[in-house]
């Protein structure tokens, strides 16, 4: 490692804030830009899950009759 | 080949072959995104101008080339979803756009904060900056235009207009630091030159660069296998997926 102490990793000669925010920054989006689709995903096939059972008898009523 | 092109253009097709390619595609992007993001922070060298401010580098040039990138992807499916009405370049157009967003406001976000301690400012109305404004101006628009219209294929013929205007923006982008006077310093990266960074800085932001695109690719693939069941929800296939 190029510093000494994990402080000096933290504070690099007072440039770490500008650092550490632009990767913690990125990292918040990039979790973002995987999260939301998959929550996204998620519901939508809850929603589909919903409307298929809900047209099950229906259909078995039209059958019958 | 124009059976390939034909399964490409199969929303059914990409959906299945993209849910095998994903773990491995998100296990390459997250290795190389942790040991790239490591190294740049911990283990490569100080530069001896700018001091450690310099590390930021190793998410804005990955994040400013997907932009850029992104970009072309979005203009060529907005291309081929006009000329040849192709279901899954529609879909391509749609998506890219708010992940291009993202990915250029990085670009910004992270050179603004890098030029408070290099330049003494986190702003200045330059060539290069402004130019990528636009560009995320264009990311926005697009975005907007697909979700404005209730009518899909008019929002997608509107969008893939504006991306296919707005792909004057690429070469002004490229070109402003060496057409105007500019506080950004010029590409470190060039493919006709040996690079102009010690193989210690460099190492760490090929693999950034590589993590970044490997990333791009997969958040794609994630948003576009929502929009394929939300637009083929009717479909066959969709309905014995919700069965299972």
């Amino acid at each position: 490692m190029k510093f000494d102490s994990m402080s000096a990793l933290l504070f690099m000669d007072g440039h770490g804030i500008y650092v550490w925010t632009t990767f913690l920054v990125t990292f918040v989006i990039f979790g973002g830009l995987v999260v939301i689709p998959l929550l996204q995903k998620r519901s939508l096939l809850k929603k589909l899950k919903r409307s298929h059972s809900a047209n099950r008898p229906q259909v078995r009523m039209q059958e019958s009759v | 080949m124009w059976q390939f092109f034909h399964k490409l253009g199969s929303p059914k097709w990409f959906y299945n072959i993209s849910g095998k390619l994903m773990p491995y595609l998100a296990f390459v992007a997250i290795t190389l995104l942790v040991v790239g993001a490591v190294w740049g922070l911990a283990f490569a060298p100080m530069d001896y101008k700018q001091g450690n401010s310099f590390r930021i580098i190793y998410i804005h040039v990955p994040t400013a080339f997907i932009a850029l990138a992104g970009y072309y992807l979005m203009a060529i499916a907005g291309a081929i979803s006009l000329i040849w009405r192709m279901k899954m370049a529609g879909i391509m157009l749609k998506v890219s756009a708010p992940i291009g967003a993202a990915m250029t406001f990085l670009a910004l976000f992270t050179g603004a904060v890098w030029g408070k301690p290099t330049w003494g400012t986190y702003w200045v109305w330059d060539a290069r900056i402004t130019s990528m404004l636009i560009l995320l101006f264009l990311y926005l628009g697009i975005f907007a235009l697909m979700q404005a219209f209730t009518r899909e294929e008019l929002a997608e013929k509107s969008a893939a207009i504006l991306a296919l205007v707005g792909t004057v923006n690429i070469p002004i982008i490229y070109k402003s630091v060496d057409w105007w006077y500019t506080l950004h310093q010029p590409a470190t990266l060039k493919l006709t030159e040996k690079p102009s960074m010690h193989p210690d800085m460099l190492w760490p932001l090929l693999i950034m660069i590589a993590g970044v695109y490997a990333f791009y690719a997969l958040a794609v693939i994630l948003h576009a296998r929502v929009e394929i069941l939300r637009r083929e929800k009717k479909t066959g296939w969709v309905q014995a997926l919700v069965k299972q």
